[in-house]
């Protein structure tokens, strides 16, 4: 890349142009080069270093390339001779919307620098894109008589970003579609799960006289596993759910909520659901919300493990959101299940000892993450359980994809 | 069911159909009921010359050919047979299928239970609200 002359540009050796009359704060420094101890040769070295980094272009006031480096040269496609001269819309892409031209001229012929990332096209055709940074050079009126562009090439950088905002919507498309799969094929085992459960009742009903004590056993066992997999079934179905709904955000009273929840939930009176203060209002989805607290709740008084006990609920601000923790006296978590029990269908018990689908925590993760947050768990076996979960202030914003 | 008149099943399931006819006979009642097996056989059914028309329509959803919510578009811009009750008898709890299926103006949605006696108590109900209800013919 190193020419052999030692002049990076064609033309007169790059001096500074004329010194800015201080308007805007931008212009050219104020000093000639041989002032502070910055000679001719340090200007000489500072320019070839820069041509060693950066594409660089000087136009005059209306935008006629004077100068281009080798390394314009070379990205643009185009000969140094070609472009002289030249508007340096030549290499204009159109890949943007008319307004952004506007805004970058508006900006530099006021005297200010512009920064920004631009796609422009070689002269073969093909897009790249620059890291650009335009300083406008005025003249004694303070209006500017030439602009400096420099930039870096990061046209590798725009195509990684696009490919990953592409994957990412892949990622969220087929998830989509899991979700439609999981409902459809949960909703056609229906029917005939429906089919065997009645065909059962009418065979125990009907040859109640012929199976004998031992036959209606196994009748019943037969109708309970039935039940299971419609459990499990309306499991899949609400799961799927989760993600392919989205419902309106509004202020949602957690105080009000949980009140509903416990209401709904009807503990035992031995069990003592509390409030350690008093919750936020979040912007929120609600039907999320309760789905959320209503596992937690619901989970900590099941599984208490003994008639009386203690759930607690408390919510404590933080700088990007709310930290919200269910807290109960019941038997506490081993730390290997921390994980596990947020899988879908995982239940640590039996389900013959239990009848229990483990959708609970699956559910509650699921709201959880669609709304931006973490849930985890801290337990230690005898001393209770504790369920955080985090939720952000404002719900992300899916990243809008870069301009193609 | 009021009177004698008969009840059409739209039902494409045997055993959906067995379980209607046998809820049906353990409620006594005793009215003639037709099976047809989509939306296309109930209209062919239902627009046979002289046919009398049914005193109520259970209708499923997902059924192969002509689904319900096809059905009810076709029948709901006959002249003939719009007025016909229709009570909506489905696994389908999606919301789609519960508002498209009121638009088009049926009596009733009922979710089919899995379990056998929850299916004769919807029956039972769409039983009563037939005998109490006012008919529009």
């Amino acid at each position: 890349m190193l020419s052999a002359t030692p002049a990076p540009f064609p033309g007169p050796s790059p001096a500074p142009a004329s010194a800015s009359p201080g308007g805007g704060g931008v212009g050219a420094p104020s000093s000639g080069p041989a002032a502070e101890g910055v000679d001719a040769l340090d200007v000489f070295d500072l320019t070839k270093a820069l041509d060693e980094h950066a594409i660089v272009a000087v136009t005059d006031a209306r935008g006629r390339i004077l100068r281009v480096n080798d390394k314009f040269c070379a990205i643009s496609k185009y000969s140094r001779e070609e472009l002289l001269g030249r508007d340096h819309r030549i290499i204009n892409s159109g890949r943007h919307p008319p307004g952004f031209f506007r805004g970058l001229w508006h900006t530099i012929s006021s005297g200010q620098v512009w920064k920004g990332e631009i796609c422009n096209r070689a002269r073969d055709g093909s897009l790249y894109w620059v890291a650009t940074t335009i300083v406008p050079f005025l003249n004694a009126e303070g209006r500017p008589e030439r602009y400096i562009a420099i930039r870096a090439d990061i046209t590798e950088r725009v195509r990684a970003e696009q490919r990953q905002a592409e994957l990412l919507e892949a990622l969220k498309e087929i998830n989509r579609e899991l979700d439609q799969f999981a409902y459809v094929v949960s909703h056609d085992l229906k029917a005939p799960l429906r089919a065997i459960n009645s065909l059962a009742n009418w065979l125990a009903a009907d040859y109640a006289g012929q199976i004998g004590p031992e036959g209606k056993a196994q009748f019943e066992l037969l109708l309970g596993r039935v039940k299971r997999m419609d459990a499990l079934v309306d499991g899949i179905l609400h799961y799927s759910r989760i993600g392919r709904e989205q419902q309106e955000i509004t202020a949602v009273d957690l105080n009000d909520l949980v009140r509903e929840v416990c209401e709904l939930l009807a503990p035992p009176p031995s069990i003592v659901v509390r409030l350690a203060g008093r919750l936020p209002v979040v912007q929120s989805e609600r039907t999320r919300l309760i789905q959320v607290f209503e596992n937690l709740i619901s989970n900590a008084v099941k599984y208490m493990g003994r008639p009386e006990g203690e759930v607690v609920i408390d919510g404590v601000p933080e700088p990007a959101g709310w930290l919200f923790s269910v807290r109960d006296t019941g038997p506490g978590i081993e730390a290997k299940y921390f994980q596990k029990i947020f899988q879908i269908f995982q239940t640590l018990d039996r389900r013959d000892v239990r009848e229990s689908t483990g959708i609970g925590l699956a559910v509650v993760k699921k709201n959880v993450e669609v709304l931006g947050g973490q849930v985890w768990v801290e337990s230690r076996v005898g001393e209770g359980s504790t369920f955080y979960f985090r939720l952000p202030r404002q719900r992300p914003v899916a990243p809008v994809a870069t301009l193609a | 069911m009021k009177n004698s008149a008969s009840i059409l099943l739209v039902e494409d399931d045997l055993v959906d159909v067995m379980t209607v006819r046998r809820a049906l006979q353990e409620l006594r009642v005793t009215n003639p009921l037709h099976v047809v097996h989509d939306g296309e056989e109930a209209l062919a059914w239902l627009r046979r010359p002289g046919q009398p028309a049914p005193g109520v329509i259970l209708l499923d959803l997902n059924m192969p050919r002509m689904n319900g919510l096809e059905f009810l578009e076709v029948a709901k811009q006959d002249p003939h047979l719009r007025r016909l009750p229709v009570v909506v008898l489905t696994t389908s709890k999606e919301e789609h299928d519960r508002v498209r299926s009121f638009q088009l103006s049926v009596a009733g949605y009922m979710v089919k239970p899995v379990d056998y006696r929850q299916f004769v108590e919807v029956i039972r109900t769409i039983q009563l609200y037939w005998t109490l209800s006012e008919s529009a013919s």
